[in-house]
């Protein structure tokens, strides 16, 4: 140990001097004059640089110098390509979308087609150009729809999850319009009827803003099919159910982007329980939450990432759940299984609730197979009561099933209540092929409810003197002529002969009037007799004469 | 005949008419059913349907309905525990509406303009009912 000590020494001596000597040599080197760093000065003289980077680069320039005086730090202007047009704005390209649509429409209803066909061009050409610039188009639509939206409901004034998630969203607060808005609650979105009326500038807008949304989703998602890699459209994804609970136009354009669409998947599948979870507590629409549950699902099954018997397993699991989400979606996917089916409507009757038996059964007329959906509606059909609409969602579908179905029921002579059913599903439709089957009802089916519901087919789609002869063959009988009830159906089927020969309305009026009709339809009577006739009909007494 | 078969009689009589109206209750009640518009169906209306990158976009949330169907409050007669029936005070009209497409090839345009009503047909009415006892109904 006594030996090493003078060799470090010198050793450590050694290096501080060598530190030294490099260091003064490099400052040397560094002050030497006229040595500088080669520049591209001679490059950049040649390419004229932009007015608005140079104009930055001598601010720099300037700031620097004054900070450090002694060192003449030297900027280089970078070099930004010259573009040919100028840069878009996205909510600028939605406004000219929407007045480019707007015009599209006024020239399609002055009857200038070329010019309508020639602006649509346009239309679709400039579309493509602002998906091309931009790739986060849905990202951007989603916040313009959220803008749209206004604030939160009135009702919600408590802290509730709708508010949590509305602090926790990354598209929150991103409009200063959310309070002030003046074109909230004007949207077809958020009416169900399309006979309301709305700004058509508002549905303009949204119509451009969905259509962004799709197409950035088909984008994306055709893109993760090729590379098998969905981050980004889980993400639109994602985004999208994390605005539905900020309100109703999100809602109604998540439901439109995502109900029956390919992108919902397991990733999304605590954010739909969520929605559910929302709509448990009146705070999110049940049939958008029931949506995006069904589509979970099937996307789940159609990808793969659960099994059918999986989903079934599951399903029987929820079928004791609490939430009706839920249970529909269980009972729906079950029905949709035949070896599961008789299980659930025995389970279904046994449970007796009327409304779920009505959304199943509504469900079942849009989706299963027409002959599945009978079958279901059939076993159904104690707990429905009257649900006459949802014949026609079948007959929409398969008008020659339900036709069948019929007449199966005629010659059995059985369920009357579903006989009617099945004339409403076919003879209500827009087209006159219902007409035949309410034929083969007035003259042979034995239920005064089934020809009657016959009879009102007649007055929509046969010849007046043809309506007329159904009419007066039911006037003809007893079991209807003594029925205040069922003439007061018939003072109603007349009405769909206002404005067609108002001499059928004058006879059958004056027969009518001859009869135990109730004060209400009496009164029906008289004013459609007023409305059609000449010296309005005269006035309709009690008991004719 | 004394007191005693009068009596019998008389119990007889009243358990019988007694049994008989019993019988005649119907044992129902009227349950509400709410007002109700709903479409049915879809026709392919115009739409915004555009092609991005070979792939089809379209918008089935604003298709034009087929039809749809108006159904105003009423009743529905339902099974009751309890010894009652219904009454029919009144009959509520229902309305089916039938939609047709006007133009088939934009892609950007108010709904409204495209989808229009094109007729409305009224449908057999539903029945205005209330619940009451039956002792109310046997003389």
């Amino acid at each position: 140990m006594q030996q090493r000590e003078p060799s470090g020494s010198q050793r450590s001596t050694v290096l501080y001097l060598l530190c030294l000597a490099g260091g003064i040599a490099i400052a040397a080197l560094w002050m030497w004059p006229g040595h500088d760093i080669p520049t591209h000065d001679t490059d950049v003289a040649s390419v004229p640089p932009a007015p608005r980077v140079l104009a930055q680069a001598e601010i720099v320039a300037v700031n620097t110098a004054s900070t450090q005086p002694t060192q003449a730090i030297e900027r280089v202007a970078v070099v930004v390509p010259a573009s040919s047009r100028p840069l878009l704005v996205f909510e600028e390209c939605v406004a000219r979308l929407c007045d480019m649509g707007v015009q599209v429409a006024e020239l399609a209803q002055d009857d200038e087609v070329d010019d309508a066909r020639a602006l649509d061009k346009k239309v679709r050409a400039f579309f493509d150009e602002v998906l091309d610039e931009f790739a986060d188009a849905g990202e951007r639509s989603l916040g313009m729809v959220i803008e749209m939206t206004g604030a939160p409901d009135v009702k919600d004034e408590s802290p509730s999850p709708t508010s949590s998630l509305q602090d926790t969203s990354p598209l929150q607060n991103t409009s200063p319009l959310q309070d002030t808005s003046p074109l909230q609650n004007t949207s077809p979105l958020q009416n169900s009827s399309p006979l309301q009326n709305t700004s058509p500038l508002q549905n303009t807008r949204l119509g451009v803003l969905q259509v962004f949304l799709q197409a950035e989703l088909a984008r994306r998602n055709k893109i993760a099919e090729q590379v098998e890699d969905r981050v980004r459209i889980d993400a639109l994804v994602q985004s999208i159910l994390d605005s539905m609970p900020i309100g109703t136009l999100p809602a109604e354009m998540g439901n439109r982007c995502l109900h029956k669409g390919s992108f919902l998947r397991g990733v999304h599948e605590s954010s739909v329980l969520n929605l559910l979870q929302l709509a448990g507590k009146d705070q999110f629409p049940r049939d958008i939450a029931t949506n995006m549950l069904l589509t979970l699902w099937d996307n789940m099954l159609a990808s793969g990432e659960r099994t059918s018997s999986e989903l079934s397993q599951l399903a029987l699991l929820r079928l004791d759940a609490s939430d009706p989400s839920e249970i529909l979606a269980a009972c729906r996917h079950l029905l949709g299984e035949p070896n599961y089916r008789a299980v659930v409507l025995a389970w279904l009757r046994e449970r007796k609730d009327r409304a779920l038996a009505g959304n199943i059964a509504e469900l079942a007329a849009k989706e299963f197979p027409v002959r599945d959906a009978l079958e279901v509606l059939r076993e159904l059909s104690p707990l429905l009561g009257h649900r006459r609409g949802i014949y026609l969602a079948l007959g929409i579908r398969g008008p020659e099933v339900i036709a069948d179905a019929y007449r199966q029921h005629l010659a059995a002579n059985n369920q009357p209540e579903i006989r009617r059913e099945l004339i409403m599903g076919v003879g209500m439709l827009p087209d006159a092929a219902g007409l035949k089957l309410a034929e083969l009802a007035i003259a042979n089916d034995p239920a005064p409810d089934v020809r009657i519901q016959a009879m009102f087919v007649f007055t929509i789609h046969a010849p007046p003197a043809m309506a007329e002869q159904a009419v007066s063959q039911l006037l003809d009988e007893p079991a209807i002529a003594n029925s205040q009830v069922h003439l007061g159906a018939i003072v109603m089927a007349l009405h769909n002969l206002e404005h067609g020969d108002p001499n059928t309305i004058a006879r059958l009026g004056a027969r009518l009037t001859s009869m135990s009709l109730s004060a209400q339809s009496r009164e029906s009577l008289t004013q459609l007799m007023a409305r059609c006739l000449p010296n309005g009909g005269g006035t309709v007494r009690p008991g004719g004469g | 005949m004394n007191l005693r078969s009068l009596c019998v009689a008389l119990a007889v009589t009243f358990f019988a008419v007694a049994s008989t109206a019993q019988d005649s209750c119907p044992r129902t009640k009227a349950q509400h059913v709410p007002e109700r518009f709903s479409f049915k169906g879809q026709q392919a209306c115009p739409g915004i349907t555009i092609n991005v990158g070979g792939a089809n976009v379209s918008t089935p949330g604003q298709n034009c309905p087929l039809l749809a169907t108006h159904y105003p409050d009423h009743e529905l007669e339902v099974p009751s525990g309890s010894e009652t029936l219904v009454a029919v005070h009144a009959q509520a009209p229902t309305y089916v509406y039938h939609f047709a497409c006007e133009r088939d090839w934009f892609l950007v345009i108010p709904w409204g303009s495209t989808c229009q009503l094109s007729a409305r047909f009224a449908g057999v009415p539903v029945l205005r009912m209330t619940t009451i006892p039956c002792a109310q109904t046997t003389p």
